[in-house]
């Protein structure tokens, strides 16, 4: 069985305990920011209204963490192809440590790789931005 | 004073050491537990999502007090909870806020453990869990979203639902499976709810539960910069 590093000058019990205590209280900053000064950010337009099923809204769209696939689905003509691409590159992601069998750690030593990574995130963050102005 | 006080607690906690080996488990996995010595901040988002989790969970119970899954009284006793019970507005706010925080934390956490490559060999295990979680995440922020049966939910999940419809053979019995009929309908509004308060949360406790327990196993990853040589 592969033996757990036991890093003897490492981080004691409180410590990194308080260092998940430190981002949790930066978040919460953040958190009670959004809920008690911008409260029409989480509940806004349509969802101030009851559901009717006889009055279709002019602009339908999903939330923004599906905008990206939603987006990527309107782009591609045929949209049986685009599901099987999106099932594609999905099932790559989830078999990730199965595919990249590489033994470098450091992603900077790694240039097609990482030309990769950067490349999903802006695909990802740019079909969202663009299914939003859309 | 007090001698005897903590006597009694050494004598409760040797009661439950003998049955639990619970002195041996606080040692290993509190006390003599070491990290490497100098994490970035990223580390945390793991530990961070696991928060807003529970968080989630406490202000999903309180909501439960008050919200009433049918299509006539979900939209007005989200109103009340809204405008008349006590704090009403923070706890259904929370929740909502927390929904997407939880995705924006979750998505974080995944990109920094791509770019330190803790994803690979002996963690492969810990990284399908977190996948799993991920799509989990997402499907309860999905159910939840039908939940308050505004207009914005209703027509986002009419959308949504009908993805899969390309598909030949099965998409439009998936769609249908989905809503439970044709179209949006009362009995929709039922099997989100129950997706949402109770089979979604368990699956996603069991799973938060052995991605911890690996990350506990297998030590932290390390990171750029390279592993250290401080094995004993």
């Amino acid at each position: 069985m592969f033996k757990r590093p036991r890093f003897s000058k490492g981080m004691r019990f409180p410590r990194f305990i308080m260092e998940d205590v430190l981002v949790i209280f930066i978040f919460m900053a953040v958190f009670c920011g959004v809920v008690f000064f911008f409260p029409h950010l989480i509940v806004f337009g349509d969802a101030k209204i009851p559901a009717d099923p006889f009055n279709t809204p002019e602009h339908i769209k999903p939330e923004w963490y599906f905008l990206a696939s939603y987006q990527f689905l309107k782009i591609i003509p045929s949209e049986f192809g685009a599901l099987i691409l999106m099932s594609v590159a999905g099932l790559l992601f989830v078999f990730l440590p199965f595919v990249d069998r590489s033994e470098e750690n450091n992603i900077l030593k790694r240039p097609i790789f990482l030309t990769l990574v950067l490349a999903c995130i802006v695909g990802f963050i740019g079909l969202t931005v663009w299914g939003f102005l859309s | 004073m007090f001698s005897w006080l903590s006597d009694l607690l050494d004598r409760f906690i040797d009661w439950v050491h003998y049955r639990t080996g619970i002195k041996d488990i606080v040692r290993d996995q509190i006390t003599e537990y070491r990290v490497p010595p100098k994490l970035n901040k990223w580390y945390s988002l793991g530990g961070l999502s696991l928060f807003i989790f529970g968080m989630q969970l406490v202000t999903g119970v309180l909501l439960l007090a008050y919200y009433v899954p049918s299509t006539e009284s979900a939209f007005a006793s989200i109103q009340r909870i809204m405008l008349e019970i006590p704090y009403g507005w923070l706890i259904r706010l929370s929740h909502a806020a927390g929904s997407h925080m939880m995705i924006i934390i979750i998505l974080l956490h995944m990109v920094s453990v791509i770019f330190m490559g803790s994803y690979k060999k002996p963690r492969e295990m810990t990284w399908l869990s977190g996948c799993a979680l991920i799509l989990l995440t997402l499907a309860v922020c999905f159910t939840g979203y039908l939940l308050p049966w505004s207009q914005l939910s209703y027509w986002a999940t009419t959308v949504a639902t009908s993805i899969p419809e390309p598909i030949p053979v099965i998409g439009p019995f998936i769609v249908k499976l989905v809503r439970g009929g044709d179209h949006i309908n009362p009995d929709t509004l039922n099997r989100f709810f129950a997706l949402h308060v109770i089979v979604i949360p368990a699956a996603m406790l069991a799973l938060a539960g052995f991605h911890l327990f690996l990350v506990r196993v297998l030590g932290i990853s390390g990171s750029p910069p390279p592993k250290t040589k401080d094995e004993e």
